[in-house]
Protein backbone atom coordinates (compact mmCIF):
# COMPACT_ATOMS: atom_id res chain seq x y z
CA UNK A 1 0.00 0.00 0.00
CA UNK A 2 1.11 3.31 -1.47
CA UNK A 3 0.07 6.54 0.31
CA UNK A 4 1.05 9.81 -0.82
CA UNK A 5 0.45 13.20 0.37
CA UNK A 6 -2.89 11.93 2.36
CA UNK A 7 -4.46 14.95 3.61
CA UNK A 8 -7.43 15.50 5.16
CA UNK A 9 -8.58 18.82 7.30
CA UNK A 10 -11.72 19.78 9.75
CA UNK A 11 -12.81 23.25 9.68
CA UNK A 12 -9.03 24.92 9.61
CA UNK A 13 -7.44 21.94 11.69
CA UNK A 14 -5.30 19.57 9.74
CA UNK A 15 -6.16 15.89 11.06
CA UNK A 16 -3.78 14.41 8.46
CA UNK A 17 -1.17 16.56 6.80
CA UNK A 18 0.53 15.19 3.93
CA UNK A 19 0.55 11.84 4.77
CA UNK A 20 3.03 9.33 3.10
CA UNK A 21 3.52 5.80 4.31
CA UNK A 22 4.73 2.88 2.80
CA UNK A 23 3.30 -1.06 3.66
CA UNK A 24 5.51 -3.78 1.83
CA UNK A 25 4.18 -7.06 0.38
CA UNK A 26 4.08 -9.73 4.01
CA UNK A 27 4.89 -6.62 6.24
CA UNK A 28 3.10 -6.69 9.66
CA UNK A 29 3.11 -2.46 10.10
CA UNK A 30 1.97 -1.00 13.22
CA UNK A 31 0.66 2.55 12.40
CA UNK A 32 1.04 4.40 15.96
CA UNK A 33 0.67 7.65 17.34
CA UNK A 34 -0.24 9.52 20.36
CA UNK A 35 -4.85 10.21 20.62
CA UNK A 36 -5.88 12.85 18.33
CA UNK A 37 -2.93 11.89 15.58
CA UNK A 38 -4.54 11.23 12.87
CA UNK A 39 -4.55 7.62 12.89
CA UNK A 40 -8.24 7.00 12.64
CA UNK A 41 -9.00 9.39 9.75
CA UNK A 42 -5.68 8.04 7.88
CA UNK A 43 -7.24 4.55 8.14
CA UNK A 44 -11.04 5.98 7.03
CA UNK A 45 -9.39 8.16 4.31
CA UNK A 46 -7.67 4.81 3.05
CA UNK A 47 -10.89 2.74 3.33
CA UNK A 48 -13.06 5.22 1.60
CA UNK A 49 -15.34 5.87 4.92
CA UNK A 50 -14.47 9.70 4.35
CA UNK A 51 -13.24 12.19 1.77
CA UNK A 52 -9.94 13.50 1.12
CA UNK A 53 -8.56 16.14 0.03
CA UNK A 54 -5.86 15.82 -1.50
CA UNK A 55 -3.29 12.19 -1.68
CA UNK A 56 -3.54 9.28 -3.44
CA UNK A 57 -3.48 5.77 -2.21
CA UNK A 58 -3.08 2.70 -4.17
CA UNK A 59 -3.38 -0.90 -2.77
CA UNK A 60 -1.50 -3.50 -4.84
CA UNK A 61 -1.39 -0.57 -7.80
CA UNK A 62 -5.04 -0.27 -8.02
CA UNK A 63 -6.83 3.23 -6.63
CA UNK A 64 -10.36 3.82 -5.88
CA UNK A 65 -13.33 1.32 -5.27
CA UNK A 66 -11.26 -1.28 -6.75
CA UNK A 67 -8.68 -1.26 -4.43
CA UNK A 68 -10.88 -2.08 -1.62
CA UNK A 69 -11.05 -5.77 -3.16
CA UNK A 70 -7.83 -6.46 -1.99
CA UNK A 71 -8.60 -4.92 1.62
CA UNK A 72 -10.19 -6.32 4.52
CA UNK A 73 -10.75 -4.63 8.03
CA UNK A 74 -11.92 -4.16 11.51
CA UNK A 75 -12.25 -0.44 11.82
CA UNK A 76 -12.85 0.66 15.92
CA UNK A 77 -15.10 -1.81 18.01
CA UNK A 78 -16.82 -4.58 15.48
CA UNK A 79 -20.61 -3.48 14.66
CA UNK A 80 -23.06 -6.49 13.82
CA UNK A 81 -26.82 -6.54 13.63
CA UNK A 82 -27.45 -8.29 16.70
CA UNK A 83 -30.46 -10.37 16.27
CA UNK A 84 -29.16 -12.26 13.75
CA UNK A 85 -26.79 -15.38 14.19
CA UNK A 86 -23.30 -14.94 12.97
CA UNK A 87 -23.45 -16.84 10.10
CA UNK A 88 -26.38 -14.87 8.92
CA UNK A 89 -24.41 -11.98 9.46
CA UNK A 90 -21.46 -12.74 7.53
CA UNK A 91 -23.79 -14.01 4.71
CA UNK A 92 -24.83 -10.27 4.42
CA UNK A 93 -21.70 -9.31 4.50
CA UNK A 94 -20.73 -11.65 1.69
CA UNK A 95 -23.32 -10.01 -0.59
CA UNK A 96 -21.90 -6.50 -0.28
CA UNK A 97 -18.35 -7.68 -0.71
CA UNK A 98 -19.35 -9.67 -3.99
CA UNK A 99 -18.18 -12.97 -2.78
CA UNK A 100 -18.80 -15.84 -4.99
CA UNK A 101 -20.20 -18.81 -3.48
CA UNK A 102 -20.93 -17.03 0.15
CA UNK A 103 -22.32 -20.01 1.89
CA UNK A 104 -19.15 -22.18 1.63
CA UNK A 105 -17.04 -19.11 2.06
CA UNK A 106 -18.45 -18.09 5.01
CA UNK A 107 -17.91 -21.39 6.59
CA UNK A 108 -14.25 -21.50 5.91
CA UNK A 109 -13.77 -18.54 7.37
CA UNK A 110 -15.96 -19.08 10.74
CA UNK A 111 -13.88 -22.66 10.55
CA UNK A 112 -10.84 -20.55 10.51
CA UNK A 113 -11.39 -18.33 13.56
CA UNK A 114 -13.05 -21.16 15.39
CA UNK A 115 -16.63 -19.90 15.78
CA UNK A 116 -18.18 -22.67 13.96
CA UNK A 117 -19.46 -24.23 16.72
CA UNK A 118 -21.00 -20.93 17.83
CA UNK A 119 -22.08 -19.89 14.21
CA UNK A 120 -25.99 -20.42 14.51
CA UNK A 121 -26.22 -18.50 18.16
CA UNK A 122 -27.30 -14.63 17.85
CA UNK A 123 -24.15 -12.39 17.15
CA UNK A 124 -25.76 -10.43 20.33
CA UNK A 125 -24.58 -12.89 22.49
CA UNK A 126 -21.28 -13.14 22.12
CA UNK A 127 -18.34 -12.16 23.75
CA UNK A 128 -15.90 -9.04 22.90
CA UNK A 129 -13.39 -11.86 22.30
CA UNK A 130 -15.80 -14.25 20.06
CA UNK A 131 -17.02 -10.40 18.30
CA UNK A 132 -13.56 -9.54 17.11
CA UNK A 133 -13.24 -13.12 16.05
CA UNK A 134 -16.07 -12.80 14.25
CA UNK A 135 -14.69 -9.27 12.72
CA UNK A 136 -11.63 -11.42 11.52
CA UNK A 137 -13.92 -13.44 9.79
CA UNK A 138 -15.78 -11.13 8.42
CA UNK A 139 -12.84 -9.21 7.11
CA UNK A 140 -11.50 -12.61 5.78
CA UNK A 141 -14.32 -13.24 3.31
CA UNK A 142 -12.99 -11.45 0.75
CA UNK A 143 -9.75 -13.38 0.87
CA UNK A 144 -7.95 -10.11 1.12
CA UNK A 145 -4.14 -9.43 0.38
CA UNK A 146 -4.08 -6.56 2.74
CA UNK A 147 -5.98 -6.52 6.33
CA UNK A 148 -6.30 -3.09 7.74
CA UNK A 149 -6.93 -3.48 11.34
CA UNK A 150 -7.58 -0.42 13.81
CA UNK A 151 -7.25 -1.35 17.87
CA UNK A 152 -7.98 -5.30 17.43
CA UNK A 153 -7.30 -5.90 21.17
CA UNK A 154 -9.12 -3.01 22.22
CA UNK A 155 -10.87 -3.82 25.25
CA UNK A 156 -10.13 -7.51 25.43
CA UNK A 157 -8.89 -9.43 28.83
CA UNK A 158 -5.47 -10.92 28.61
CA UNK A 159 -6.61 -14.48 27.19
CA UNK A 160 -8.96 -12.71 24.12
CA UNK A 161 -5.64 -9.86 23.18
CA UNK A 162 -3.16 -13.15 23.22
CA UNK A 163 -5.66 -14.82 20.89
CA UNK A 164 -5.83 -11.99 18.78
CA UNK A 165 -2.05 -11.63 18.61
CA UNK A 166 -1.40 -15.10 17.91
CA UNK A 167 -4.04 -14.68 15.39
CA UNK A 168 -2.90 -11.84 13.27
CA UNK A 169 0.66 -13.52 13.56
CA UNK A 170 -0.77 -16.17 11.67
CA UNK A 171 -2.53 -14.38 8.98
CA UNK A 172 0.71 -13.14 7.97
CA UNK A 173 2.89 -15.91 8.25
CA UNK A 174 0.31 -18.78 7.04
CA UNK A 175 -1.89 -17.06 5.20
CA UNK A 176 0.69 -14.54 3.61
CA UNK A 177 -1.74 -11.49 4.24
CA UNK A 178 0.24 -8.06 4.75
CA UNK A 179 -1.13 -6.45 7.54
CA UNK A 180 -1.24 -2.99 8.68
CA UNK A 181 -2.24 -2.64 12.87
CA UNK A 182 -2.99 0.87 14.47
CA UNK A 183 -2.56 0.76 18.21
CA UNK A 184 -1.86 2.11 21.50
CA UNK A 185 -0.05 -1.20 22.83
CA UNK A 186 3.27 -0.24 22.21
CA UNK A 187 4.88 -3.37 23.31
CA UNK A 188 2.44 -5.55 21.55
CA UNK A 189 3.46 -3.81 18.11
CA UNK A 190 6.73 -4.36 19.18
CA UNK A 191 6.02 -8.16 19.72
CA UNK A 192 4.30 -8.45 16.80
CA UNK A 193 5.26 -6.04 13.29
CA UNK A 194 8.21 -5.78 11.86
CA UNK A 195 7.69 -2.36 10.38
CA UNK A 196 6.05 1.01 12.25
CA UNK A 197 4.58 4.46 11.17
CA UNK A 198 4.64 6.92 14.02
CA UNK A 199 2.13 9.84 13.33
CA UNK A 200 2.04 12.66 15.29
CA UNK A 201 -0.32 16.05 14.50
CA UNK A 202 -1.31 13.96 11.10
CA UNK A 203 2.39 14.14 9.77
CA UNK A 204 4.82 11.20 10.00
CA UNK A 205 7.41 11.31 12.25
CA UNK A 206 9.21 8.38 11.61
CA UNK A 207 8.60 5.21 9.34
CA UNK A 208 10.63 1.96 9.47
CA UNK A 209 12.16 -1.55 10.53
CA UNK A 210 11.63 -1.82 14.33
CA UNK A 211 14.70 -3.39 14.97
CA UNK A 212 16.60 -0.08 13.60
CA UNK A 213 14.34 1.92 15.16
CA UNK A 214 15.01 0.40 18.59
CA UNK A 215 18.75 0.03 18.18
CA UNK A 216 18.93 3.62 17.09
CA UNK A 217 22.79 5.12 17.30
CA UNK A 218 25.70 4.93 19.28
CA UNK A 219 24.67 8.52 20.83
CA UNK A 220 21.26 6.38 22.15
CA UNK A 221 22.93 3.85 23.63
CA UNK A 222 22.07 3.63 27.39
CA UNK A 223 24.23 1.11 30.05
CA UNK A 224 23.11 0.34 34.00
CA UNK A 225 26.32 -0.55 35.85
CA UNK A 226 26.38 -2.13 39.16
CA UNK A 227 29.24 -0.73 41.59
CA UNK A 228 29.53 -0.57 45.31
CA UNK A 229 31.54 2.96 44.63
CA UNK A 230 29.38 5.26 42.64
CA UNK A 231 31.39 8.65 42.97
CA UNK A 232 34.92 6.56 41.51
CA UNK A 233 32.11 5.66 38.38
CA UNK A 234 31.10 9.71 38.22
CA UNK A 235 34.53 10.41 37.93
CA UNK A 236 35.81 7.95 35.52
CA UNK A 237 32.97 8.79 33.32
CA UNK A 238 34.03 12.71 33.21
CA UNK A 239 37.14 11.92 30.60
CA UNK A 240 35.14 10.02 28.29
CA UNK A 241 33.57 12.41 25.38
CA UNK A 242 29.69 12.38 25.85
CA UNK A 243 29.49 10.32 28.02
CA UNK A 244 26.80 11.08 31.59
CA UNK A 245 24.86 9.64 34.42
CA UNK A 246 21.81 9.53 33.63
CA UNK A 247 20.40 8.46 37.26
CA UNK A 248 19.46 5.13 39.43
CA UNK A 249 18.52 2.44 37.25
CA UNK A 250 16.98 -1.67 37.93
CA UNK A 251 18.15 -2.91 40.83
CA UNK A 252 20.21 0.03 42.28
CA UNK A 253 22.18 0.01 39.38
CA UNK A 254 23.27 3.13 37.80
CA UNK A 255 22.08 4.54 34.29
CA UNK A 256 24.84 5.94 32.04
CA UNK A 257 24.92 6.83 28.43
CA UNK A 258 28.53 5.46 27.53
CA UNK A 259 28.70 8.97 25.00
CA UNK A 260 32.01 8.20 22.27
CA UNK A 261 33.07 4.69 23.92
CA UNK A 262 30.93 1.27 22.77
CA UNK A 263 30.13 -0.62 25.64
CA UNK A 264 33.13 -2.81 25.72
CA UNK A 265 35.28 0.29 25.48
CA UNK A 266 33.19 1.60 28.42
CA UNK A 267 33.69 -1.58 30.58
CA UNK A 268 37.55 -1.71 29.52
CA UNK A 269 38.18 2.20 30.84
CA UNK A 270 35.98 1.71 34.01
CA UNK A 271 38.16 -1.05 35.02
CA UNK A 272 41.27 0.79 33.95
CA UNK A 273 39.67 3.44 36.15
CA UNK A 274 39.95 1.28 38.84
CA UNK A 275 35.97 1.10 39.63
CA UNK A 276 34.86 -1.87 40.63
CA UNK A 277 32.43 -2.89 38.02
CA UNK A 278 30.01 -5.95 39.38
CA UNK A 279 27.41 -5.59 36.86
CA UNK A 280 27.06 -4.19 32.92
CA UNK A 281 23.95 -3.96 31.37
CA UNK A 282 23.53 -2.28 27.80
CA UNK A 283 20.06 -1.55 28.01
CA UNK A 284 17.86 -2.01 24.49
CA UNK A 285 15.36 0.93 23.85
CA UNK A 286 12.04 -0.41 23.44
CA UNK A 287 9.27 1.66 20.78
CA UNK A 288 8.03 3.10 23.87
CA UNK A 289 10.66 4.80 24.37
CA UNK A 290 11.17 5.34 20.85
CA UNK A 291 7.56 6.75 20.30
CA UNK A 292 8.15 9.18 23.21
CA UNK A 293 11.37 10.82 21.76
CA UNK A 294 9.30 11.28 18.56
CA UNK A 295 6.10 12.51 19.98
CA UNK A 296 7.33 14.70 22.87
CA UNK B 1 -20.20 -2.71 -10.05
CA UNK B 2 -21.77 -5.47 -12.02
CA UNK B 3 -25.77 -6.11 -12.14
CA UNK B 4 -25.42 -9.18 -10.46
CA UNK B 5 -23.87 -7.32 -7.47
CA UNK B 6 -25.91 -5.09 -7.04
CA UNK B 7 -29.33 -7.84 -7.08
CA UNK B 8 -27.25 -9.38 -4.09
CA UNK B 9 -26.89 -6.36 -2.30
CA UNK B 10 -30.59 -5.46 -2.59
CA UNK B 11 -31.20 -9.55 -1.81
CA UNK B 12 -29.29 -8.73 1.33
CA UNK B 13 -31.35 -5.93 2.14
CA UNK B 14 -34.36 -7.43 1.29
CA UNK B 15 -33.40 -10.22 3.76
CA UNK B 16 -31.86 -7.86 7.00
CA UNK B 17 -35.58 -6.12 6.87
CA UNK B 18 -37.99 -8.79 6.57
CA UNK B 19 -35.54 -10.53 9.75
CA UNK B 20 -36.67 -7.25 11.58
CA UNK B 21 -39.57 -8.09 14.21
CA UNK B 22 -41.32 -5.09 13.39
CA UNK B 23 -41.27 -5.65 9.57
CA UNK B 24 -42.72 -8.97 10.06
CA UNK B 25 -45.48 -7.43 12.68
CA UNK B 26 -46.21 -4.66 10.22
CA UNK B 27 -47.17 -7.22 7.77
CA UNK B 28 -49.48 -8.87 10.43
CA UNK B 29 -50.76 -5.46 10.76
CA UNK B 30 -51.59 -4.81 7.16
CA UNK B 31 -53.42 -7.87 7.25
CA UNK B 32 -55.77 -6.62 10.03
CA UNK B 33 -56.03 -3.50 8.72
CA UNK B 34 -57.10 -5.07 5.34
CA UNK B 35 -59.23 -7.33 7.03
CA UNK B 36 -60.89 -4.43 8.84
CA UNK B 37 -62.14 -2.66 5.67
CA UNK B 38 -64.82 -5.12 4.53
CA UNK B 39 -66.08 -5.48 8.33
CA UNK B 40 -66.29 -1.44 8.09
CA UNK B 41 -68.46 -1.48 4.85
CA UNK B 42 -70.61 -4.94 6.74
CA UNK B 43 -71.07 -2.82 9.74
CA UNK B 44 -72.25 0.76 7.81
CA UNK B 45 -74.48 -1.06 5.98
CA UNK B 46 -76.27 -2.11 8.71
CA UNK B 47 -76.03 1.12 10.86
CA UNK B 48 -78.59 3.81 9.94
CA UNK B 49 -77.07 6.69 8.73
CA UNK B 50 -78.39 9.73 7.26
CA UNK B 51 -76.88 12.71 5.57
CA UNK B 52 -79.20 15.07 4.00
CA UNK B 53 -82.18 13.25 5.21
CA UNK B 54 -81.31 10.39 3.22
CA UNK B 55 -79.97 7.12 3.99
CA UNK B 56 -76.31 6.40 3.20
CA UNK B 57 -76.36 3.55 4.47
CA UNK B 58 -79.13 1.94 2.04
CA UNK B 59 -76.89 3.20 -0.98
CA UNK B 60 -73.35 1.38 -0.15
CA UNK B 61 -72.48 -1.33 -2.53
CA UNK B 62 -71.77 -4.25 -1.25
CA UNK B 63 -69.51 -6.45 -3.48
CA UNK B 64 -66.39 -7.71 -3.04
CA UNK B 65 -64.34 -4.95 -4.71
CA UNK B 66 -65.89 -2.79 -2.55
CA UNK B 67 -65.00 -4.52 0.27
CA UNK B 68 -61.22 -4.48 -0.82
CA UNK B 69 -61.38 -0.61 -1.70
CA UNK B 70 -62.55 0.03 2.03
CA UNK B 71 -59.74 -2.04 3.16
CA UNK B 72 -57.44 0.53 1.29
CA UNK B 73 -59.25 4.11 2.14
CA UNK B 74 -58.72 2.57 6.10
CA UNK B 75 -55.11 2.12 5.22
CA UNK B 76 -54.51 5.16 3.77
CA UNK B 77 -56.71 7.44 6.05
CA UNK B 78 -55.43 5.24 9.06
CA UNK B 79 -51.63 6.11 7.78
CA UNK B 80 -50.80 3.54 10.36
CA UNK B 81 -48.72 1.46 7.37
CA UNK B 82 -46.86 5.06 6.41
CA UNK B 83 -45.82 5.43 10.38
CA UNK B 84 -43.90 1.98 9.82
CA UNK B 85 -42.67 2.69 6.66
CA UNK B 86 -40.94 5.71 8.59
CA UNK B 87 -39.44 3.75 11.36
CA UNK B 88 -38.33 1.25 9.29
CA UNK B 89 -36.88 3.52 6.83
CA UNK B 90 -35.20 4.92 10.01
CA UNK B 91 -34.27 1.84 10.97
CA UNK B 92 -32.26 0.67 8.17
CA UNK B 93 -30.51 3.93 7.67
CA UNK B 94 -30.27 6.14 10.69
CA UNK B 95 -30.15 2.96 13.12
CA UNK B 96 -27.95 1.59 11.11
CA UNK B 97 -25.45 4.73 11.44
CA UNK B 98 -26.13 4.37 15.30
CA UNK B 99 -25.37 1.06 15.73
CA UNK B 100 -22.34 1.43 13.11
CA UNK B 101 -23.34 -1.80 11.04
CA UNK B 102 -23.38 0.41 8.22
CA UNK B 103 -19.76 1.07 7.80
CA UNK B 104 -19.29 -2.41 7.36
CA UNK B 105 -21.14 -2.39 4.00
CA UNK B 106 -19.48 1.01 2.81
CA UNK B 107 -16.06 -0.32 2.99
CA UNK B 108 -16.32 -2.84 0.93
CA UNK B 109 -15.68 -2.41 -3.33
CA UNK B 110 -19.29 -0.83 -3.69
CA UNK B 111 -19.98 2.56 -4.98
CA UNK B 112 -21.90 4.65 -2.10
CA UNK B 113 -25.22 4.77 -4.07
CA UNK B 114 -25.45 1.31 -4.27
CA UNK B 115 -26.23 1.27 -0.42
CA UNK B 116 -28.74 3.44 0.20
CA UNK B 117 -30.70 2.74 -3.27
CA UNK B 118 -30.84 -0.91 -2.10
CA UNK B 119 -32.29 -0.24 1.21
CA UNK B 120 -34.62 1.73 -0.38
CA UNK B 121 -35.55 -1.04 -3.07
CA UNK B 122 -35.97 -3.44 -0.17
CA UNK B 123 -38.38 -0.76 1.72
CA UNK B 124 -40.46 -1.14 -1.98
CA UNK B 125 -40.40 -5.07 -1.60
CA UNK B 126 -41.98 -4.74 1.94
CA UNK B 127 -44.69 -2.25 0.52
CA UNK B 128 -45.36 -4.13 -2.22
CA UNK B 129 -45.47 -7.40 0.18
CA UNK B 130 -48.13 -5.22 2.68
CA UNK B 131 -50.31 -4.05 -0.29
CA UNK B 132 -50.23 -8.33 -1.50
CA UNK B 133 -51.00 -8.76 1.94
CA UNK B 134 -53.63 -6.79 1.90
CA UNK B 135 -54.96 -7.71 -1.17
CA UNK B 136 -55.34 -11.22 -0.27
CA UNK B 137 -56.56 -10.95 2.97
CA UNK B 138 -59.31 -7.96 2.45
CA UNK B 139 -59.65 -9.75 -0.96
CA UNK B 140 -60.84 -12.77 0.34
CA UNK B 141 -62.84 -12.00 3.46
CA UNK B 142 -64.78 -9.37 0.78
CA UNK B 143 -65.58 -11.99 -1.59
CA UNK B 144 -66.51 -14.46 1.11
CA UNK B 145 -68.89 -11.95 2.74
CA UNK B 146 -70.26 -9.80 -0.42
CA UNK B 147 -69.34 -12.57 -3.45
CA UNK B 148 -67.11 -11.54 -6.09
CA UNK B 149 -68.95 -8.91 -7.74
CA UNK B 150 -68.36 -4.87 -8.47
CA UNK B 151 -65.56 -3.22 -10.30
CA UNK B 152 -61.94 -4.70 -9.41
CA UNK B 153 -59.77 -2.20 -11.80
CA UNK B 154 -61.18 0.44 -9.42
CA UNK B 155 -59.37 -1.01 -5.97
CA UNK B 156 -56.51 -2.61 -8.52
CA UNK B 157 -55.49 0.96 -9.59
CA UNK B 158 -55.69 2.18 -5.87
CA UNK B 159 -53.71 -0.35 -4.71
CA UNK B 160 -51.01 0.59 -7.12
CA UNK B 161 -51.26 4.21 -6.79
CA UNK B 162 -50.66 3.36 -2.98
CA UNK B 163 -47.47 1.57 -3.91
CA UNK B 164 -46.26 4.53 -6.10
CA UNK B 165 -47.01 7.39 -2.95
CA UNK B 166 -45.57 4.68 -0.35
CA UNK B 167 -42.58 4.46 -2.09
CA UNK B 168 -42.25 8.28 -2.98
CA UNK B 169 -42.44 8.71 0.84
CA UNK B 170 -39.88 6.00 1.85
CA UNK B 171 -37.56 7.72 -0.56
CA UNK B 172 -38.23 10.79 1.19
CA UNK B 173 -37.95 9.64 4.40
CA UNK B 174 -34.97 7.73 3.03
CA UNK B 175 -32.57 11.27 2.45
CA UNK B 176 -33.67 12.71 5.78
CA UNK B 177 -32.31 9.87 7.43
CA UNK B 178 -28.99 9.80 5.56
CA UNK B 179 -29.02 13.87 6.34
CA UNK B 180 -29.75 13.43 9.65
CA UNK B 181 -28.66 9.75 10.48
CA UNK B 182 -30.29 9.80 13.59
CA UNK B 183 -33.64 8.00 14.12
CA UNK B 184 -35.28 10.71 16.50
CA UNK B 185 -33.89 12.97 13.76
CA UNK B 186 -35.43 11.24 11.32
CA UNK B 187 -38.87 11.02 12.46
CA UNK B 188 -38.58 14.70 13.58
CA UNK B 189 -37.48 15.67 9.76
CA UNK B 190 -40.31 13.80 8.49
CA UNK B 191 -43.34 15.50 11.06
CA UNK B 192 -41.29 19.14 9.89
CA UNK B 193 -41.84 18.21 6.91
CA UNK B 194 -45.70 17.38 6.93
CA UNK B 195 -46.33 20.50 8.90
CA UNK B 196 -44.65 22.65 6.35
CA UNK B 197 -46.16 20.70 3.56
CA UNK B 198 -49.86 20.96 5.40
CA UNK B 199 -49.21 24.47 5.70
CA UNK B 200 -48.03 25.68 2.78
CA UNK B 201 -50.36 23.92 1.03
CA UNK B 202 -53.09 26.13 3.33
CA UNK B 203 -51.45 29.29 2.47
CA UNK B 204 -51.11 28.76 -1.16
Amino acid sequence: MEVRGLTRSYGHRKAVDALDLTVRVGDVYGFLGPNGAGKTTAMRCILGLIRRDAGEIAIFGDKGVSARRHVGAIVESPAFHEWLSGHRNLVLSAAYAGVENPRAEVDRVLERVGLAERAADRAGTYSLGMKQRLAIARALLTRPRLMLLDEPTNGLDPRGMHEIREFIRSLALHDGITVFISSHLLAEVQQICNRVGIIQDGRLRAEGYVKELVSGDVSSLVVEIGTPEPDKLSTALEGVDGAEVLGPGESGRIRVRPGALEPAALNAHLVQAGVPVEAFVPIQRSLEDVFLELTQ
Amino acid sequence: MTPRHFLEIWRAEIAKLFSRTSARAGLVLAALVAIAGPLFLFMASRADIQMNGQSVSSGLELSGAMGLQWALELRNNSQILRALILMLVALSVAGEYRARTIREDLIRPVPRWAVPLSKWLAVDVWILASLVVAWVFGGLLSTIAFGAGGTWSQPLLGYGATFLTDAGFAALVLMIAVLSRSVAGTIAGVFVYLILDTVLGWAL
